[in-house]
């Protein structure tokens, strides 16, 4: 996460994402979160850095927790545009963090007496990240049992020979057969790899295969650190005897780092409480539950995009639209077209225009701003023609709604077309 | 152990076989193969270099016009330069969408800095109070293509020309502009065999840069030469003549007109003299579902060209505007139902990733 952060520093995200936009798409429920000034923003963002690295030496390793897991979560929310599981998913663990006694054995907090080492660890601490890791995948193994991902290769087929120019692998992806062959292999890879990798006889092997699916992903798509993370945390499935080599090797580049004699250490484990087990259940319940909310959605989740967030549908779809929008003079009847590079920056156009809850914080945004102009009782409209998974283009609802008129809510969106060519 | 590997293996090939079998709508063969380097060295050698090249050797000649109408104004030699403003104010159309590479510096893009309009009259008259013929600012609406459209054909070209300090001024706005256009083809002749080489689809890939570019300049035409001038754009309550172009000269239609032809030239990858090449259509036709994209892309731009063509040719465009606002009704409509068409239809099913930031992939 230290690398993360000068990740974004790097690219210059902290500006693009935070600092230049004059529009931020909100999350449903947290529409008070903006923004700082540019200044705050770098401030925080070297905060965010330092605190991961606390956490990495475990020193002050609670406060520093706690600091990361509201600091990251708040880049998050700032701007909906840039949603993605990963971030979500490291969001989670790194509040699963703040309760771990992660510092309780190798780390600064234990070499300065801040805190009394543990011999060991209950089980619930493994048991809560392993159960997190596992609902990544075999939730996303289980979006992809789908007739787009399955039987048509969809978005696969597209994007594969995109990527022809590859070096080994490259020459594959033009072949029809490439895209069926790795659609169904990342199916299976993500349902059951978890469930190798706590097997110990296959776990050498699954760990090979995750280094394989995360090296190779990594460089086909555009998708940031998160093969990086993954293929690191799942080594929390190896053993204990694993984990004590690794420490041990660490030990010797740093030996001044010294780990008390096993006889020194205290036997009793701290024991959960009723409060904190039902804390761990709500969580647990929550996680196992949310994703499947979609269920209640009239419709297909992938084209109204109710339900389709916090789910660990990933790489499921390739879905573009272009959405214009009109506003017209309540008054005077003369109607105009938007340009929306004026407005937005190129990631947030491009994801707006096919989520339909972007497109009214947008059309309500528009509304605010061209009635500060002059345009009395502001009529938006919008044209937003939507392509799934190479489908042909349709109408995603109406375009003589008046998008001032519609609110963002849990309600299904009766307004939105469905899906023809299901 | 082995058992269930193997069954789970088995499973799989089975399930592939089965699937790869049922699947035949995909058409001709199994292989989607698209030669994107092709296709970039057909833009590079056929659509780009040649426009480039076109456009250095008539600016020079437009150089030595203007300077001889600095140095001599008079009729003849205004003419002259207007003549040669035309040509070259033309051949500008056709890389108007080369805004990357070297067409992309810290300074604005290439189009901005050659040929921003309108031109702003009051900065020019405030430099040439001043006699400040440094050229050293950021008003790219006080000089270019379009800074010339205005001193080539105001009213009293001649005789304006005749002050010194005028003359002056438009010596160094050709300057300007001879040296862009000159270190613009350096660039790209030097670029040209990245930009080949470069044959990804990535962010920062050729075929993304150049597709981006091309995709802005097309809406340019919509929203700011033909939405602006009409008045159709939110807040505008009416037509806005002097928006237009090339306002003075009254030549926006047939800038207009370069313009769109070098839309059209993109999208089928023809050179300039019309010959067909690999371009984004066959790129189209190779994806899943392109064919009929295509079909539906070239009916709509079908419909673009109708209106464009019906326009009536006795009269400028900043006329029409005001005074057959139904016509540039038509013409931004159509290129409005055009846009979804250049827009997602097409970087969607070719797999162009647009931005740098990281995708839903994950």
């Amino acid at each position: 996460m230290v690398f993360n952060t000068i990740r974004f520093w790097y690219f210059g995200w902290i500006d693009d994402h935070f600092i230049k936009p004059m529009f931020h798409f909100k999350y449903f429920g947290f529409y008070w979160v903006e923004p700082l000034s540019a200044d705050w923003m770098y401030v925080l963002h070297i905060l965010a850095g330092i605190a991961a690295f606390f956490i990495m030496l475990g020193w002050f390793y609670r406060i520093a927790a706690v600091l990361f897991f509201l600091l990251f979560t708040y880049f998050e929310l700032i701007d909906l545009t840039y949603y993605l599981n990963h971030y979500y998913f490291i969001s989670l663990m790194s509040f699963i963090l703040i309760w771990l006694p992660a510092n309780r054995y190798f780390s600064l907090d234990v070499r300065f007496g801040r805190v009394t080492q543990l011999p060991q660890i209950s089980r619930w601490p493994l048991f809560w990240v392993k159960f997190q890791i596992a609902t990544v995948y075999v939730f996303a193994g289980l979006a992809k049992i789908n007739s787009d991902w399955l039987l048509h290769a969809l978005p696969l087929r597209i994007w594969l020979p995109a990527n022809s120019d590859m070096p080994v692998l490259g020459w594959m992806f033009n072949y029809e057969i490439t895209s069926y062959l790795f659609s169904w292999a990342g199916m299976l890879y993500d349902t059951f790899i978890v469930f190798f990798l706590m097997w110990k006889r296959t776990r050498i092997w699954a760990y090979m295969a995750v280094i394989f699916f995360h090296g190779v992903t990594s460089w086909l798509f555009q998708i940031g650190v998160f093969p990086l993370v993954m293929s690191i945390i799942v080594l929390i499935f190896f053993s204990d005897e694993f984990h004590q080599k690794v420490i041990g090797f660490i030990q010797k580049a740093f030996s001044w780092i010294r780990l008390p004699n096993k006889s020194q250490l205290a036997i009793s484990l701290p024991k959960l409480k009723p409060l904190a087990f039902a804390g761990l259940g709500l969580y647990i319940l929550f996680q196992l539950l949310f994703p499947w909310r979609f269920i209640i959605y009239p419709g297909s989740m992938y084209w109204t995009e109710e339900a389709y967030r916090f789910g660990w549908r990933v790489m499921l779809v390739e879905k573009a639209g272009t959405a214009q929008f009109y506003v017209r003079d309540g008054v005077t009847g003369r109607e105009g077209e938007v340009y929306n590079r004026e407005f937005l920056n190129a990631t947030q156009e491009k994801q707006m225009s096919f989520q339909p809850d972007m497109i009214i914080q947008y059309a309500h945004y528009l509304k605010h701003i061209y009635e500060a102009q002059g345009v009395q009782n502001p009529f938006v409209r919008c044209e937003a023609w939507v392509t799934l998974n190479g489908r042909p283009s349709q109408l995603l609802f109406d375009p003589q709604i008046n998008l001032c008129e519609v609110n963002d809510s849990w309600q299904p969106k009766t307004w939105i077309n469905p899906l023809k060519h299901d | 152990m082995k058992k269930v590997v193997s069954s789970v293996l088995s499973f799989l090939l089975l399930l592939v076989l089965f699937a790869g079998c049922r699947e035949d709508d995909g058409g001709d063969d199994q292989s989607v193969s698209f030669d994107r380097a092709a296709m970039l060295a057909n833009y590079s050698n056929n659509l780009i270099l040649p426009a480039i090249s076109d456009l250095q050797s008539s600016t020079s000649e437009l150089e030595t016009a203007v300077n001889e109408l600095a140095n001599n104004p008079n009729t003849a030699n205004l003419q002259k330069a207007q003549e040669k403003w035309l040509i070259a104010v033309t051949n500008f159309q056709f890389c108007t969408s080369l805004n990357f590479g070297p067409g992309e510096t810290l300074y604005g893009s290439f189009s901005e800095n050659a040929a921003t309009f309108p031109t702003d009259t009051t900065k020019v008259s405030n430099y040439i109070d001043s006699g400040d013929t440094s050229q050293n600012n950021f008003d790219r609406d006080a000089r270019g293509f379009i800074g010339l459209d205005y001193f080539l054909f105001r009213t009293n070209a001649v005789n304006r020309l005749t002050n010194q300090t005028e003359a002056a001024y438009m010596r160094s706005a050709m300057r300007n502009l001879s040296t862009l256009v000159n270190d613009f083809k350096t660039d790209w002749d030097a670029y040209a065999t990245d930009f080949v080489a470069n044959n990804g689809t990535g962010s920062s890939s050729s075929i993304s840069l150049m597709y981006n570019t091309w995709l802005i300049s097309f809406e340019v035409i919509k929203n700011y030469k033909v939405g602006l001038p009409a008045g159709l754009r939110v807040g505008q309550t009416q037509a806005e003549p002097t928006q237009v172009e090339a306002y003075y000269s009254g030549q926006s239609l047939a800038l207009m007109e370069a313009h769109i032809q070098l839309i059209e030239n993109f999208y089928f990858g023809n050179s300039l003299n019309g010959t067909e090449g690999l371009g984004f259509d066959d790129y189209l036709k190779a994806s899943v579902g392109g064919e009929s994209v295509y079909q539906q892309t070239v009916s709509q731009w079908n419909a673009v060209m109708d209106v464009f063509n019906s326009l009536p040719q006795n009269k400028t465009w900043s006329e029409m505007v005001v005074e057959n606002p139904d016509l540039a009704d038509d013409l931004y409509t159509a290129l409005s139902q055009q846009t979804r068409f250049f827009k997602s239809e097409l970087s969607s099913r070719i797999g162009i990733t647009i931005t740098y930031d990281s995708g839903d992939g994950d």
